[in-house]
């Protein structure tokens, strides 16, 4: 506790489900953090994030930010949530609208002055290299420029945080390498606490301060690993290839894998 | 990749194969036209109409009464497009609701258009108010059906996205459900377009003074045919004039973002 974030035995299910879809979180994420989630599919992770976004009200536990109670003991608080920015799986731009109208009201939902959001604009879009598509509809960009859109509205707004469901998933790995390296420049330069979900584990110890491993559904977070090869990082480096290698070996365990290869080989017999 | 254009039929491009079309279509209607007034009674001939229609065209008062059935039409039509935007909307809201206006939508499906303008002309007597009303009672059920169609296929990531930065209900309707909704709107405004304008019309002909049906009541008082196919001729270029004046430039604005896309 007395994190930027702090999660506290977090429970959600949909609906009236029989199973939960996460079952007694806890995670703390710093200020200024670049804090990833990593678990298999449908353990919850993205389930989570709609909890922080305030989509979703858990059934259970506590959500702390900035040292304000959003969620106490499953119950939202009157309490204001903080300003937050979403990046999607895909961009979740209005395609009709422009790039600057896109963001341009998320700018005005947001309460920023008017007068702010020219400058504001061109900024963004100067640091994401788009600059000169500004008056173009999100249709004629490619998916690449599309994301780096999604990125700048999620900054336009000035988030207490970000939150990103596997953001880079639907594009081709040349692609996201590229808008990785681009986020991590972004986030150096603003200093934005970032909750990043992916299924990745080469994507999130590449990008992150600290890895959150989460149990398979329904979800906890089991381990939390401080990632402590200096930045700027390169996937081809070797300090970063051994931590990949010792949470995939965790994970492996965490998840089953092992009893399933035992399991099978005694079906075999 | 470029397209490569294939020259058409007699070597003609595909747009001027259709201009053609329309062209021989225009003169054998004309030849049939002229053949009928050789062989019948009434029927006036072709010279005739175009003197009248220039007869008419000359007179200030043709276009006050085209103006007046264009007034009642759109006047007509936004309200019936706010009414069924409206239940459309309460209709949304729950079971009960959608079960209340079920019957309403059912009946002025069904209900002939005649009888409409017959109601509107026993309650509101000679007023202009009796068309506007049969106009939006014949368009409601129309944009109801489409509304619903629009709305049950909302795009609910989109309205998440809206959620979370925190949209207001003006910015939730005006930057999201409009805009996904407009094909839906507009299919509705095709299909009652052209409904709207024949009961404007009608409604004309019995509660009216002014407008293009108060001159098919005269001509028919009259007995004056040529007059009768002149005021046809001008209800067409009317309704031509609003459907590629008005709603078709409208539509290719408000789906310009498409365009784009199948450029790109």
């Amino acid at each position: 506790m007395g994190g930027f974030i702090d999660i506290a035995d977090l429970t959600f299910r949909y609906g009236d489900a029989e199973v939960l879809a996460i079952a007694g979180v806890d995670l703390t994420v710093q200020k200024g953090e670049f804090s990833c989630i990593v678990g298999p599919s449908g353990c919850g992770k993205s389930t989570l994030l709609t909890i922080l976004s305030g989509l979703a009200a858990p059934e259970t536990g506590t959500v702390t930010i900035e040292g304000t109670a959003i969620y106490k003991d499953g119950r939202r608080t009157d309490e204001e949530l903080p300003r937050c920015g979403y990046m999607f799986q895909d961009s979740r731009l209005l395609p009709w609208r422009t790039v600057r109208d896109n963001l341009n009201i998320a700018m005005k939902a947001a309460g920023i002055p008017e007068e702010q959001w020219n400058d504001k604009l061109a900024d963004l879009l100067r640091m994401l290299r788009i600059e000169a598509f500004a008056d173009s509809w999100p249709l004629n960009l490619s998916g690449g420029q599309r994301h780096r859109v999604a990125i700048a509205r999620a900054l336009a707004i000035e988030p207490a945080f970000i939150l990103m469901d596997e953001p880079f998933s639907t594009l081709d790995e040349v692609t996201a390498r590229f808008l990785r390296t681009e986020l991590l420049d972004v986030w150096a330069r603003t200093g934005t606490t970032i909750v990043f979900v992916t299924h990745s584990i080469r994507e999130a110890v590449f990008l992150a301060d600290t890895v959150n491993l989460m149990t398979k559904g329904p979800g906890r977070v089991f381990d939390a690993r401080r990632i402590t090869v200096p930045r700027p990082r390169t996937y081809e480096d070797p300090n970063l290839a051994e931590v990949e290698g010792a949470i995939v070996e965790t994970v492996l365990e965490a998840w089953g894998y092992y009893d399933q290869d035992v399991v099978t080989e005694e079906t075999a017999r | 990749m470029t397209a490569i254009r294939q020259p058409g039929r007699f070597g003609l491009s595909r747009t001027k194969q259709q201009w053609l079309l329309l062209l021989a279509g225009i003169l054998v209607l004309f030849a049939a036209w002229s053949i009928g007034h050789r062989y019948s009674r009434y029927l006036p001939s072709p010279s005739t109409v175009w003197t009248d229609s220039v007869h008419l065209l000359m007179a200030p008062g043709t276009y006050s009464h085209i103006v007046d059935s264009v007034r009642r039409l759109l006047i007509g039509l936004g309200g019936g497009f706010i009414a069924a935007f409206i239940v459309s909307l309460l209709m949304r809201t729950g079971p009960w609701l959608r079960r209340f206006f079920e019957p309403y939508v059912f009946v002025t499906l069904t209900i002939p258009s005649l009888a409409v303008a017959l109601f509107a002309l026993m309650i509101f007597g000679l007023s202009e108010v009796g068309v506007y009303v049969s106009v939006g009672v014949i368009v409601f059920p129309f944009v109801v059906v489409s509304l619903n169609e629009g709305f049950a296929n909302l795009d609910a990531s989109l309205t998440d996205m809206a959620k979370v930065y925190r949209f207001g209900w003006w910015q939730r309707v005006r930057q999201v459900a409009l805009p996904e909704m407009s094909p839906y709107l507009f299919s509705a405004l095709r299909n009652s377009h052209a409904l709207a304008w024949k009961i404007v019309v009608i409604t004309e002909v019995f509660s009216q003074q002014t407008g293009i049906g108060s001159q098919y009541k005269r001509s028919y008082d009259y007995f004056q045919l040529s007059e009768l196919v002149v005021w046809v001729l001008f209800f067409l270029v009317a309704v031509f004039a609003v459907e590629f004046g008005v709603f078709r430039p409208w539509e290719k604005r408000v789906f310009r973002w498409r365009v784009a896309r199948e450029r790109g």
